[in-house]
């Protein structure tokens, strides 16, 4: 076990992360903390009547459209030729640095870019009254976020939200790990194919095929089952994809070759 | 120790490079990897530290298989390669981010070894030249102590009162157990450093002897007159640089002459 994860090694190996990146991560955090305040400044400026619902849109663009090409660019030694033979050469296990790279790029975006958010959030609103204290202003919380699922099935729900955002993700990441140059262009262009594929299928058997000729309904669109059996279905089928995307995206890591 | 056993390796929709290849090498010795441009040096160490896999056959070193880059092999290797990026940190940073992945790494030779090559602790790696980014690089792999240190064309890019302080500090900073394996088509850089010499050609090592086993059978001199003994000679501003056997003397081997001479047919047994 101790050449698959070691915990020591690990720990080396965050160190390391800590030591070579300190700065860059410092820096874009800052410049994120500034560019999402000024943007949500300019927002909230442009309404007078700010509602809490008008965080949702840009608590969506501001985190995924960070996070998205964050996950894209994941193994950044994976871009050249010399930080890839480093990255082969680094005495620590497959497995550990797939695991710092899944932090690192999946992981902790999900954390820290909903955090930053909140409090850029927050400062533009103090901000904006203190600017004009007569208007209509509604402060971010998390709970706008999940307001509009049915408490009953919160858990349900909002672990098949939180799997599928890790999905697109993992797609992604796992893309980084194949395409060396453009891997957020190329990936998103695959998924594309993917997609017209599968939607191309379904058109074929159910319009060609005729499945719901004589008004006949197939069996599938006759489940009968309860909402909290199909949002388990559905966590089941997304921690497949998951877990199917990760070992993809570690075996093409396992596999990395210098030519 | 190193070992290779009918080694077959072929880059993608490329000719084979090495064809049964086998190689045999024990611990503690300076290995001159010597060969033409495009003779396959590089991808020889590249197969032997695990960033190439085989097509066919096995390479173990210290008894383990590169090609599955257990982190206890990789952590008795370390490589300089040719070209190489290094990260926008100061020298210190980056020494307290990567030592600590070497068990047997020696902070003191580090600072005695970049305070001989003029570096210093607290400039940015990135916005230094690539000589000192490879007096750097090579300083680091000595101070690793690994039992396997590979130098792909480590004199590359040095200035010449470099080369001599590169030959110093290998030369002086090595343990028993420790192999150094010197990929260069720069040979007189090594001249003085090898204990053993390995000529690949053509996928084939067509030379591998130990430096002492050929200065006790050849004599390399330059002469004004060609002699009728010579086994191979090269014109010289001064007259003819020769090879010819030994009368029982050995002298100081003539790497470059050597090459030539191997490369120009001649058979060294």
């Amino acid at each position: 076990m101790n050449h698959i994860f070691n915990i020591n090694r690990f720990g080396k190996l965050i160190k390391q992360q800590y030591h070579l990146s300190k700065k860059t991560a410092a820096l874009t955090l800052s410049s994120l903390f500034i560019v999402y305040t000024s943007i949500s400044l300019l927002v909230i400026l442009a309404d007078r009547h700010f509602r809490a619902d008008h965080w949702i849109p840009m608590f969506i663009i501001f985190t995924a459209g960070v996070a998205i090409p964050f996950a894209a660019y994941g193994f950044p030694s994976f871009r050249s030729k010399d930080k890839t033979f480093d990255f082969i050469l680094l005495p620590c296990s497959v497995t550990e640095k797939f695991t710092l790279n899944i932090i690192i790029r999946i992981l902790a975006p999900g954390l820290i870019l909903p955090a930053l958010f909140y409090v850029s959030a927050n400062l533009a609103a103090e901000l904006a009254l203190w600017l004009s204290p007569d208007r209509f202003l509604e402060p971010f919380r998390f709970s706008i976020l999940y307001k509009h699922i049915d408490s009953d099935q919160f858990l349900y729900f909002a672990t098949a939200i939180i799997l599928l955002v890790t999905i697109i993700q993992s797609l992604l990441f796992a893309g980084a790990s194949v395409f060396s140059k453009r891997p957020l262009i190329k990936t998103l262009v695959i998924f594309g194919i993917t997609t017209a594929i599968v939607i191309f299928y379904f058109y074929v058997i159910i319009e060609v095929a005729d499945l719901y000729k004589g008004n006949k309904q197939p069996w599938f669109t006759d489940l009968n089952i309860k909402e909290t059996t199909a949002a388990l279905l559905l966590i089941c089928i997304e921690l497949f994809v998951l877990i199917s995307t990760w070992a993809y995206a570690f075996f093409r890591v396992k596999e990395k070759q210098i030519a | 120790m190193i070992e290779i056993n009918n080694l077959s390796f072929a880059y993608k929709k490329q000719a084979s490079l090495f064809h049964n290849l086998s190689i045999n090498e024990d611990d503690g010795q300076i290995i001159g990897l010597l060969g033409k441009n495009g003779a396959g040096k590089t991808t020889l160490l590249q197969l032997i530290s695990g960033l190439l896999s085989p097509k066919d056959g096995q390479i173990s070193v210290n008894n383990y298989r590169p090609e599955q880059r257990h982190p206890a092999f990789l952590e008795q290797l370390y490589f300089v390669p040719e070209e190489f990026i290094m990260p926008s940190v100061k020298v210190m940073d980056f020494v307290e981010a990567m030592s600590p992945f070497y068990h047997r790494f020696d902070t003191t030779l580090l600072h005695d070894l970049l305070k001989k090559f003029e570096l210093d602790l607290n400039k940015t790696l990135s916005k230094m030249s690539h000589g000192q980014k490879k007096k750097f690089r090579i300083a680091f792999a000595l101070a690793t102590k690994c039992q396997v240190i590979i130098l792909d064309e480590p004199t590359n890019g040095l200035d010449i009162p470099s080369k001599v302080i590169f030959r110093q500090i290998v030369a002086g900073s090595l343990e028993d157990d420790q192999t150094v394996i010197i990929s260069t088509h720069q040979v007189k850089d090594v001249e003085t450093l090898i204990d053993k010499i390995l000529l690949v050609d053509n996928g084939q090592v067509i030379f591998n002897k130990s430096i002492i086993d050929i200065s006790e059978k050849y004599d390399f001199k330059i002469v004004s007159h060609l002699p009728s003994d010579a086994i191979y000679s090269e014109l010289n501003p001064m007259g003819y640089k020769i090879v010819t056997q030994t009368n029982g003397m050995s002298s100081e081997v003539d790497i470059e002459l050597l090459f030539n001479a191997i490369n120009n047919g001649i058979t060294f047994n």
